[in-house]
């Protein structure tokens, strides 16, 4: 159980859309307020961040197309500027540092977190450290991995035609 | 350097056949000869392997770094010209 303290430090809201008779509501992004908790991670001490307020959730909603379940932003570089991609949901595995943990429940009134080591393997793009491990399935079956691309410049684009 | 087109659309509840044959020909319409994988869960796939949860490209270095998350335009120029150095 890590115990969650105030923090100056903020981070921008995700921009959602919902719907209220079939009417889309866009909510643009905004500063939220956080707290902040560590810990130690093999042999690195981590920050993360939760929203100060709830309320919280350790699971998305089903049937909605975004992850409800609240957002967990670990500081990989230290410098206080959450970005987008230093944001995990606490329904999956959240990387810290090199170890993967799973969020098993927030205090409601968002004054401790509860963490347990997770048995999922290491996940999850951090600028500036190793790519993980990864096996995709190409349409011909085929399975691609990391050592696919040694040595080579890879761009992963996600991307819809929806 | 590669382009590994990762398709989310099996999140918006299509059938993967049907995703296959679609993605096939917008993508040979517009001259794209990229590898494109359809992932079977979407979105849920991009997040629990890449933490990735929305559109956009991310880079890795040939060093297996790394070096930018959904990076755009002059941004993602920037990374990648510094990649292939």
């Amino acid at each position: 159980m890590i115990k969650l303290e105030p923090t100056k430090v903020r981070r921008m809201s995700e921009m959602r859309i919902t719907f209220n008779n079939g009417v889309p509501d866009m909510h643009e992004p905004h500063p939220i307020n956080l707290k902040k908790g560590s810990l130690t991670a093999g042999d690195e001490t981590v920050t993360f961040y939760i929203p100060a307020r709830g309320p919280y959730s350790v699971t998305s909603a089903k049937g909605n197309l975004d992850n409800t379940s609240t957002g967990v932003s670990v500081d990989a570089d230290n410098d206080s500027d959450l970005q987008k991609s230093e944001r995990w949901y606490s329904s999956l595995p959240v990387r810290m540092g090199d170890q993967m943990f799973d969020v098993k429940k927030i205090d409601p009134g968002g004054t401790w977190i509860l963490l347990a080591q997770s048995k999922s393997p290491l996940a999850g793009l951090v600028v500036g450290k190793p790519c993980p491990d990864f096996k995709l399935v190409m349409n011909d079956g085929k399975t691609i991995t990391p050592a696919d691309y040694k040595d080579k410049v890879l761009l992963l684009d996600v991307w819809s035609f929806t | 350097m590669q382009v590994l087109m990762l398709s989310v659309d099996a999140s918006y509840g299509e059938d993967k056949a049907a995703v296959i044959k679609k993605e096939a020909k917008i993508l040979g319409k517009n001259g794209v000869a990229w590898p494109n994988i359809i992932l079977p869960n979407g979105f849920d796939d991009c997040q629990r392997q890449f933490n990735l949860d929305g559109y956009g490209v991310s880079v890795i270095g040939p060093d297996g770094i790394v070096r930018g998350i959904d990076v755009y335009g002059d941004d993602l120029a920037a990374v990648v010209a510094k990649a292939v150095k």
